[in-house]
């Protein structure tokens, strides 16, 4: 499987990314190689439809919890709820300021 | 300095916590400019908290193990009011609003923290060099890597700039670097210590542990970060009893290592090969059966790794678009919000955390899906059952942990593929999701599920015996 230029500007166009010729040349260079590597995968006998997929390295249970009421985050007093809009880079009267969007 | 020195010399009053702290800081001032372990220090909190180990000391209070004892945190773990930017210019700016669970814990515990340690840009990397910031240095020998991703907390523990260090292990990241630097790293079971507050890089793979000078500080701290967390759906209930500190010598008797054949083979170097020789040896002088074993599929780890690691990546990475948490200066071409994120991204993210989201979009993309993402899912599974079947024979794994000595700066860096091989060896136990000890020299202990007393227990004999 060769990742063509093509491919590297589709897959950057999904990731939110905008690559330079110089990183375009590379990539297509570095992530050939890698995919080359995966062929592996296709002698692996046994992978068939009987083997479940598993998400996480444990077998995991669900876990539910009564909902609570509580400070916000990790606030430690009523005080310090308004530490969200704090941590935010920018803020004006406890409103998230952000560039205009429309 | 051990973390049992250190408590005893603070109970005896050899020293007041703040002095401590003071010749850190000292130690700090005099190497790190040259070994580059820490990307910042916080002075003023470490010392109040100091402050408070010492008024425990005057008022004669009982101490937890782990009073005062200062201790380097990676960076890409949450110290309420602290930075956190794990190593990435994305992130530059940022402090964090509440602490990791981790964190806590070891609050309670007194610890103090010095600082917060460098990393391959979100824990990306083998050798510290992908730090959007700084290169560390190994401080056994400067010319070479730390390993990495957790480069600066093994670099900070080894040249004696922290007594002990927390890292993350996705692929290795705690115990390369570890033996790299020539000291101990855990990376527990998955699910043994909460996640809440680690930003996250893979998250079916990650784990907070320790890196410190010998076994038995190891088993201090993770006896003091494991547990159950409300805030982490994946932490699991299970607790650790005394035998952590005091593995009982008979239950060691009766054990069996076993040792893969997968991971003894040619390729890895003669001087690795001799240290874990000579470790196996050791073992046996302590009367521990060694048996040799399979894990067929151990050939097929790293491409499963690299496929479920970047899908997990891509999608965790998604979040950052540089106007929350930190704010990338605003370009004049971005007018609407999507040239915005285009931009942020661009400019935010370095060259390997590019290389993994764009792995990771296409291992997810539509059309590639199935051959890639689906398939390693089952192959993972496979390789789980690999060690299901070897643990019904086997007490622990024995092997190497990395298939080089620590390789030169620079040397790697401009070919992906082969950093990747430095991993080969560590990243079947975060598949697996299994605990794993990386002693020195060069060798490492994989356990069952939550079975991290029998790695430390083995370790401490090792360690006594080796003194």
């Amino acid at each position: 499987m060769l990742i063509t230029k093509k491919l590297l500007a589709h897959l950057a166009h999904l990731a939110r990314l905008e690559l330079t010729e110089d990183e375009t040349t590379r990539f297509s260079k570095d992530l050939t190689a890698i995919v080359r590597h995966f062929k592996d995968l296709d002698s692996v006998s046994g992978a068939d439809a009987a083997v479940p997929m598993i998400g996480g390295g444990m077998r995991l249970t669900n876990i539910m919890r009564t909902d609570r009421v509580s400070l916000s985050g990790e606030a430690e007093s009523v005080d310090e709820e308004g530490h969200i809009v704090r941590a935010f880079p920018d803020s004006h009267e406890g409103h998230l300021k952000v560039q205009k969007i429309l | 300095m051990t973390i049992r020195k250190f408590h005893e010399g603070l109970t005896n009053k050899v020293f007041s916590a703040r002095e401590a702290l003071a010749e850190f800081y000292k130690t700090i001032d005099a190497h790190d400019d040259e070994i580059g372990a820490y990307l910042s220090t916080d002075r003023d909190a470490a010392h109040t908290q100091a402050e408070e180990v010492d008024r425990m000391v005057d008022r004669g209070e009982k101490l937890p193990f782990l009073a005062g004892v200062p201790l380097a945190i990676k960076d890409n773990i949450m110290v309420k009011g602290e930075r956190c930017t794990a190593a990435s210019k994305i992130l530059d700016g940022y402090t964090a609003m509440y602490d990791a669970t981790v964190i806590k814990k070891l609050r309670n515990e007194k610890a103090v923290f010095l600082g917060k340690t460098n990393m391959d840009e979100f824990a990306m990397g083998s050798s510290t060099e992908n730090s959007a910031f700084k290169v560390t240095k190994n401080p056994r020998d400067i010319t070479k890597v730390p390993g990495g991703s957790s480069g600066g907390s093994a670099a900070a523990v080894a040249a004696g700039l922290a007594i002990a260090a927390l890292g993350s292990d996705t692929g290795g990241s705690i115990r390369q670097p570890a033996d790299f630097c020539g000291i101990v790293g855990l990376k527990p079971t998955y699910g043994a210590v909460s996640r809440y507050g680690l930003i996250a890089m893979a998250s079916s793979l990650d784990q907070i542990g320790p890196l410190t000078n010998t076994v038995e500080d190891a088993a201090i701290m993770f006896q003091a970060i494991c547990g159950e967390d409300p805030r982490d759906a994946t932490s699991a209930s299970v607790t650790y009893g005394d035998e952590l500190l005091n593995f009982p010598i008979a239950h060691m008797h009766a054990m069996t290592i076993g040792l893969p054949k997968e991971y003894f083979i040619t390729g890895v170097a003669k001087e690795v090969m001799k240290n874990v020789e000579n470790a196996i040896k050791r073992f046996k002088d302590l009367k521990v059966r060694f048996k040799e074993i399979s894990l067929p599929h151990t050939k097929h780890a790293l491409s499963v790794y690299y496929i479920l690691m970047t899908a997990e990546a891509s999608a965790n990475l998604a979040r950052f678009e540089g106007i929350r948490y930190a704010r990338v200066p605003v370009a004049a071409s971005a007018e609407t919000i999507m040239e915005r994120y285009v931009v942020n991204r661009s400019h935010g993210f370095g060259d390997e955390a590019k290389r993994r989201i764009m792995l990771g979009t296409f291992v997810l993309s539509s059309g590639h899906y199935d051959a890639y993402y689906a398939k390693a899912q089952k192959v993972r599974a496979l390789i789980r059952r690999d060690f299901d079947e070897a643990f019904k024979g086997v007490d622990a794994i024995l092997t190497p942990v990395s298939p080089t000595p620590p390789f030169a700066l620079g040397e790697k860096t401009s070919d992906p593929l082969t950093m990747y091989l430095s991993d080969i060896f560590t990243i079947t136990a975060n598949l697996a999701g299994l605990p794993a000890l990386a002693i020195p020299k060069n060798f490492q202990l994989i356990g069952k599920p939550f079975r991290e007393a029998d790695l430390l227990g083995l370790g401490q004999q090792y360690e006594r015996i080796n003194q």
